[in-house]
Order: C-alpha cells, then structure tokens, then sequence
C-alpha cells in the first residue's frame, strides 16, 4: 500500500475510533452558550418533547404526532415515517390535542 | 507530477475536513453530532471508490455483460450489515426504524432503478464518481436528486394521480392547511402513513418463538437478509457463473466436475473472484454498523432524539421543522438531504419550501453548514475524492452530447424514484434489508426490474444509433 493513502487511512480510523469513543461518554456536560438547562424542545411540559428512543423519521415510543396514536410517529403505528415526539403536554401529538387521531 | 499534485490534493481536502471539524467543536461541542456525519461519509466514500460500489454498475455488469462481480459485493456487505445491524438491536443501540409497508415500495423502486442506469450511477455511485471528476454524475445528483427531488415534494402536478380517498383521509388527520399544500403531501398523510410497518423481530411469531436478542440474529438477520441474499447468490452462480466454472475445474481435475462440492467451490470463487470488491463489502458493512453505534451513542450523550433538538437549543429554530426536528436518520442515507440542499437554494429564488409536510413538518431545512446528513453526503463526495485521487484515478470529466440528457432524465427519475418510497438504494434497499424490514427487499426487487428495463432500453438505443451510423456509412 502506497505511504499517503496509509497515512490517511490511520487518520480516518483514528477519528472514527475516536468518535465512537466520544459518542459513549454520557458526561452531559455538553450545553450551548447561554442555554438554561432541559428546557425548551423535550422538556418535561410543553414544547414537541422528545421521544427518548426513536430517531429520524420515525418510531416515538408513546404518543402520537400525526395520525396512530397512541404509540407511533405520524401515521405509522409503531412509528416508521413521521416523526412523533409527543410531549407530555402540549406540542403536535400530545395526549390531549394535537393533530393526533 | 501528476501523481504529486494528487497527493498533495488529497492531504489538502483531508486537512480542511480536519479544520472545519476542529471549528465545529470549537464552536459548540454539540456539533460533534455533525462532525461524525462528516467522518462517516468520508469513510463511506472512500470505500465506494475504492470498491466501485455502485447498484447501478451492479445492475448494468449483470445484465448487459454477465459479469456479476459487483451484485456479489453488494449481497456480502448485506450480509455483514445485517449481522452487525442484530448485534446492535440487541444491545438497544440500534437507530433502525422499519418504513411503511405497501405496494409504493415497489413501485418506487422501478422508477428508481431505471433513473440509476440512464445516469450511470445509483443515489451513493453518483456522489463517488463526483468525487472521481465525473460531471454526468454531478448533473444527476443535482439536478435530479437535489432540484428535482425538491420541486417533487411541493408541486401540484401529480394530483391527477391522488385518490380522492387519500385526500379526505390527509384532511382527516388535522395537519395546518399552509403545510399541505403538494400531491406528495396527500400521498403521504393520505396513503402511506397508514401502512403498516414490518420489522421481523417486532412479529408477535417471532417474538413469541425467540425471546430475547435472538429475534434480532434470527428474525431480521438470518430470515430477512441472510438466507434471501445466500439464495441470490446461488440464483447468480448458477446463471451467470456455474457452467464455465465446472468447465474450467473439470479441464484442471482432468474429470466431470459436477459434485456438490464443485459448486460450492465455485460459489466460493466467485465471491472471492474480486478480492478488491468482496473486501470493500465487508468493510462497508461494518462501518455502516459502526456509524449507527455511534450515532445512538451521540443522541444518548446529548440526550436527544435528533439533531433537530441540538439546533434548537442552539438557538437555530428556524432550521428545523414544526415538529423540531431535521433530517437526523442515525445511519447511512443518501437522498432526502439531497432534496433538502435543493429546496434550501429554491428558497434563495423565492419558492417556499417550508408549506409541505415532507420539509415543514418532517424534516426541517437546515443552512447546509448545519445539515448534518447533507455532511455526510458531502463527507462520501470528498472521501471519494482524496481515495481517487490517492490511486491516480481522479479525472474531470465534462458530459457531451447525450450525455448531459441521460444525466439530467436518470437524475430526475431517481430523484422522484426515492421519495415515493421514502428512500433510495441505500436507505430503502440496503438498510431496510440489513434491519429485517422486508419492504427493503420490495424496493429492491423493483430496483432490479427497473434497472433491467433501463439496460434493454441501452441495447436497443445503442443498436439503434449503430445501424443508423452503418447507414449514413
């Protein structure tokens, strides 16, 4: 193998094993400039909450968003496309109101 | 000197990714969520030039010359993803979500595969071969799968096409009248958002018979990827592959090769006869892997679901969409941030993007800066681009003549081929597939029929233009 695709190919392994290290440290001492706390977007009342496991167009363990409720994202019954992020209260999807069925 | 101002390129290229990650971080450690994108894609890049990982290489290799190199390479990255997707599953730290379930898939999958030979490349071979200088890719990608994807999302024109049904049913779930405003909006809230999803470790059966993380090894693994992908395998030796192989063993043995054993040892040729692509497949699939363990861990570490979250909390909210969200699908896609990059420059002219559900309420629309999926995309272009380089095989190349209309017409089909079903030969093949969603092998046997129309519609093209040149000869 040629000297300088080597050399790139450690620097790619070396970030990617890096990231997967960092990506597994649940320090949370992640937080923007400025920005109080848990609040606003999944917090636990108001705003469109955030589904704990669920991702991308998809599944929100509970709570229905558009369509299926009362488990999915929206439409789909257990999630698929759509996203359902349903907060407790408040916000798309909610238990009480929303544009949930 | 060429080979010296290549390598030059490539060290520049990575170096600039290194930067723009480090400001990234700099900037707010949140962005670390984006700058694994960026680093993935570039991995993925670099393995599709390296491999010439391409579905519609694939395809056209099959069909047009027999030569199955590239379907095999696909089917051994499947296989390995697929392993890695249940070990993943089963440790909860999976970011796979099945996708509705219906005859759309399929449908969208043949629209998909024909676009992908006209243009030359699939959704990621189009990104690969930009990074490799070739500008009929670059027409595809962007006027198909970046314009054209976007305009399809929130245009009128398909309404013909709209079962009243499906409209009284979209009216029905309450979504704001200034967010359904296209026929893909009907489509959607009207028709698909009510199929059912089907992930085969979710099947009360399954789930019944397999208790524990063997569902995910047996049930999506073993019945959704791995036997389909061993029975194509055969179903490829046997037609393409089996009778020059016995041929050529029985010559070396000196006798008939007919044994069970013969067959097994051609199977085993074949899929080793391109070291260069099955070793590509392999590491594919693992890195696919490895990409969704880190994402979930990045969304365990943020505490949040999405990037759409991040971005708010960063003050960003009018990157993303009514429901918070951007699009964040925590594994390797190619096409919807494509469409995104598309809007976000028909807003620079005017059009409004955000009144539909597919940008307003699903998947936002971020500045590019902050996309983290259009990063990846970018991250598959530039590792392809340091790879090429590196190997000496970067070369720009302008399109001509036919060219430019076969990029421009397979770009566009493929662009509105992957929303339909919500996906495009990796999002809605291969990842399916590897998560046990079997609507992933719908999408692919309409990709394989699409793409087999495709490489006929060339013969007879091609066939054509020779007799009429013979005749003005």
């Amino acid at each position: 193998m040629k000297t300088p695709l080597a050399i790139v190919i450690i620097i790619v392994v070396v970030i990617l094993g890096f990231l997967a290290i960092y990506s597994q440290q649940h320090d949370m001492s992640a937080q923007a400039p400025g920005e109080p706390g848990a609040a606003g977007y999944g917090a636990a009342a108001g705003g469109y909450g955030s589904a704990p496991a669920a991702g991308g167009y998809g599944a929100a363990p509970a709570a229905g968003g558009y369509g299926h409720a009362p488990a999915g994202g929206y439409g789909a019954p257990s999630g698929g496309y759509g996203a359902g992020h349903g907060a407790p209260s408040g916000g798309y999807g909610a238990p009480s109101g929303g544009y949930g069925k | 000197m060429e080979e010296k101002r290549n390598k030059i390129w490539a060290f520049i290229i990575t170096g600039v990714l290194i930067l723009i990650s480090a400001l990234y971080y700099q900037t707010n450690v949140f962005y670390m969520y984006l700058v694994a994108y960026i680093w993935f894609g570039f991995a993925y890049g670099m393995m599709l030039q390296y491999g010439r990982f391409c579905f519609a290489s694939a395809s056209r290799d099959l069909f047009a010359a027999g030569v199955p190199r590239m379907a095999v390479g696909i089917l051994v990255a499947l296989m390995f993803f697929s392993l890695i997707q249940a070990t993943l599953a089963s440790t909860n730290m999976s970011t796979f979500h099945p996708a509705p379930f219906g005859i759309h898939t399929l449908i969208a999958g043949l629209v998909f595969g024909v676009g992908m030979v006209l243009s030359g490349g699939c959704a990621s071979g189009s990104l690969y071969k930009i990074g490799e200088g070739n500008m009929t890719s670059f027409l595809a990608a962007f006027f198909g799968l970046c314009i054209g994807q976007a305009i399809f999302v929130d245009v009128k024109w398909f309404d013909f096409m709209i079962p009243q049904k499906w409209v009284e049913t979209a009216a029905a779930k309450g979504i704001p009248a200034d967010k359904m405003t296209s026929s893909f909006d009907n489509y959607l809230a009207g028709y698909v958002w009510d199929q059912p999803t089907v992930r085969m470790s979710d099947l009360p059966a399954i789930k019944e018979a397999l208790p524990g993380a063997s569902k995910y090894f047996i049930g999506d693994a073993l019945i959704t990827a791995l036997i389909p992908a061993v029975i194509l395998l055969i179903v490829i030796y046997f037609f393409y592959i089996r009778k020059g192989f016995l041929k050529k063993r029985a010559k070396q043995k000196g006798g008939a090769a007919t044994s069970f054993s013969d067959d097994v040892a051609g199977i085993w040729n074949m899929i080793t006869a391109s070291k260069r692509t099955t070793l590509m497949g392999v590491l594919i699939g693992i890195v696919a892997g490895l990409h969704i363990f880190v994402m979930k861990g990045m969304q365990n570490r943020f505490a949040v679901d999405n990037f759409g979250r991040l971005l708010t909390k960063m003050g960003f909210t009018a990157d993303v969409s009514t429901s918070g969200k951007v699009f964040d699908p925590g594994y390797w896609y190619i096409t919807s941030q494509e469409g995104q990059f598309g809007a976000w420059i028909l807003e620079k002219f005017g059009w409004d993007m955000h009144d539909n559900i597919f940008f307003g309420v699903n998947n936002g629309l971020p500045e590019p800066w902050r996309n983290p999926a259009l990063w990846m995309s970018f991250g598959i272009i530039f590792g392809a681009m340091v790879m090429a380089r590196l190997n000496n095989e970067y070369k720009f190349k302008l399109p001509k003549g036919e060219l430019i209309v076969w990029g421009l017409l397979g770009g566009l089909l493929m662009g509105w081929g992957s929303r339909p079903a919500l996906g495009c030969n990796i999002g809605a093949f291969f990842i399916r597939v590897a998560g046990g969603d079997p609507s992933g092998w719908l999408y692919g046997t309409g990709m394989v029929g699409g793409a087999f129309i495709g490489v006929k519609f060339f013969n007879w093209w091609s066939e054509r233009k020779m007799a009429k040149e013979m005749e003005s000869f």
